[in-house]
């Protein structure tokens, strides 16, 4: 079973605020889950090849000038996605302190 | 116009019975009478939708359209439209509009069909039953106290409802197969690679697949034959070139070997599914069809396997939604993204992260993006998930085993009918909905879920679902026998 601060290292490395009921909840909830995937160790997979995706492609090239042109998609509205806009920016908090 | 397939529908349009705007306004129409009721829809898009159905009427008159020319399509939230909101069903893109038009949207614009909606779905497509939307769940047409399944609920209810003639959803676990086998419709994943992934909003990139949800074989032919084939814009999709997908269904399976993996019919399996699949199995051995036993002895490990690699791969997928670029975002709390949120102000730029990804995410996707990080955290990546990558190439090899004696492999789509909406509190127990799809996800082989006869609860016949998975790239066979059924049972045409 994860403790609560092994649970809270996870959350800053995923960038997510939980509250502290949350928190409990989400300890519960991976136990449970962990066990479920548990299972895998039923299973000696040493020298078995791992498979990161099932295509069996190698590398795909195109060139650039077949991706998006930069008028097939509108700038502006772009910029108007973004939270915080200033002129033609988006805007962040300070980086540094 | 009523209970259309795209094909009865494109005769009627062809042969100048109906126009294309009478047809998207008599869907429009019902699709406004219904969602109120089934929530299958997210955003209905009346006024482009009539544009569209002009312009389909237009290239009829000057014969220069196809089967799909002005058929009204429903399309998962997930999947982007050029200027329409897509939410993919989360309030961390409540206020996002789609800058750009997904490939298959692009390549159903340039048919001339008419997108008329966007459909409710699990946030971010992670869940069994359009539960995990934050919009509210869709309800099964069959029965509105039960789940349409999921994530492609909403798809699947609006088909079933004759809110539209087709649909598009995505699949990474079973999320077109499900709520197909649901509703009562017809759903089809792709090959892995078939279908450009371009413009989806993606979960799990290397099992997601975008796939047709429609009434008959014949429509998720025709609609498979305009969304596949190779696509710059997606690296992972496959040169081998699509085929005419509806010019192979002929109706004739004879002789056909059909393997049954006898793993998809053990504990959990309830007993009416396993009938009906059973009596379908018979159908299909009377129409000529060789049917013996196979194994795939790896399917217990199918759902573990899924289990570190989608979280593994969607935590690093969502590390995107950062409050910065696009969406809800705790540097400026929009009144919709949470009332009240006021004081939660971000003061850093850490904050403005954790805290927009706290309150914007819902708890099924935090849960994953967490069980994902901690899989590919330094001290557990072996231990997690390249133990899983390793035995997917063992599911992998099982697949292969199957199909050198089989054309294709035949089981149950789920292993219940529709549960109830809130049956399913237990995360775990709801994953199981998912235990006969999500193999080949993980192979990427393509499977198709069609209709094979009913279960009665509480006075309502609900819908089963047979799924016929085959070998890569090849759709047309599992589409012939699904079609060959279909006729068999004297469904549509």
């Amino acid at each position: 079973m994860l403790t609560p601060e092994e649970i809270k290292h996870i959350a800053t490395l995923a960038r997510i605020d939980f509250t502290d009921a949350e928190f409990e909840y989400l300890q519960r909830e991976f136990d449970k889950i962990l066990n479920f995937i548990a299972k895998l160790n039923e299973i000696e997979t040493k020298g078995i090849t791992p498979t990161a995706q099932v295509g069996g492609f190698t590398n795909s090239w195109r060139s650039d000038a077949e991706g998006y042109s930069a008028d097939a998609v509108d700038r502006n509205a772009l910029l108007d996605q973004a939270p915080k806009r200033e002129n033609d920016h988006v805007k962040v908090k300070a980086v540094f302190e | 116009m009523e209970n259309l397939t795209i094909k009865q529908a494109s005769e009627l349009l062809h042969k100048k019975e109906i126009s294309a705007r009478e047809l998207a306004q008599a869907y429009l129409l019902r699709a406004e009478e219904k969602n109120p009721q089934l929530n299958a829809y997210l955003e209905i898009t009346n006024k482009a939708a009539m544009q569209m159905a002009d312009e389909a009427d237009r290239l009829i008159e000057r014969r220069d359209s196809n089967v799909l020319t002005g058929i009204p399509f429903a399309i998962k939230d997930n999947i982007l439209v050029k200027g329409v909101p897509a939410t993919a069903g989360s309030k961390i893109l409540q206020n996002y509009t789609a800058t750009y038009d997904a490939t298959v949207t692009e390549k159903l614009k340039e048919a001339g069909a008419v997108i008329m909606a966007k459909t409710n779905m699990d946030e971010f497509a992670m869940g069994s039953s359009t539960e995990n939307s934050a919009f509210g769940p869709a309800k099964n047409p069959h029965d509105t106290s039960r789940a349409p399944g999921g994530s492609s609920g909403g798809s699947a209810a609006a088909v079933a409802a004759d809110m539209c003639v087709a649909a598009l959803g995505s699949d990474t676990g079973g999320s077109i197969r499900q709520p197909a086998a649901f509703c009562g419709i017809v759903g089809l994943k792709p090959t892995y690679g078939r279908v450009s992934r371009s413009g989806l909003i993606a979960m799990a990139s290397s099992l997601d697949q975008i796939g047709p949800m429609t009434k008959t074989a014949w429509d998720a032919a025709a609609l498979l034959e305009c969304i596949a084939g190779h696509n710059s814009m997606d690296a992972t999709t496959s040169p081998v070139p699509a085929t005419s997908y509806t010019k192979k269904l002929t109706g004739d399976i004879k002789g056909l070997r059909i393997g049954i993996p006898n793993e998809y019919f053990g504990d959990g399996l309830d007993a009416n599914v396993e009938k009906s699949v059973r009596e379908a199995i018979f159908a299909l051995e009377r129409l000529g069809a060789t049917i013996g036993g196979a194994t795939l002895p790896h399917t217990p490990y199918g759902l573990p396997v899924y289990y570190v690699l989608m979280p593994s791969e969607v935590s690093s997928n969502l590390a995107r939604f950062d409050g910065i670029r696009y969406g809800y975002s705790a540097a400026s709390p929009y009144p919709a993204g949470g009332e009240g949120r006021g004081e939660l102000e971000a003061k850093t730029l850490l904050d403005v992260y954790t805290k927009s990804r706290g309150l914007g995410f819902g708890k099924e996707v935090k849960r994953r993006i967490m069980l994902g990080t901690y899989a590919l955290s330094a001290g557990y990546y072996d231990a997690y998930y390249k133990k899983a990558q390793q035995i997917r190439t063992l599911i992998i090899e099982d697949f292969r085993k199957a199909f050198e004696e089989y054309d294709v492999l035949v089981s149950p789509t789920t292993p219940t009918p529709a549960f109830k909406l809130g049956e399913k509190e237990d995360p775990v127990s709801l994953y199981l909905a998912d235990v006969y799809t999500v193999s080949a996800n993980i192979a990427g082989v393509p499977a198709i879920s069609i209709p094979c006869g009913t279960a009665e609860r509480d006075g309502v016949k609900l819908p089963i679902g047979l799924q016929i998975m085959g070998r890569h790239f090849d759709e047309e066979t599992i589409l012939r026998v699904a079609d060959a059924y279909e006729r068999f049972v004297g469904g549509k045409s």
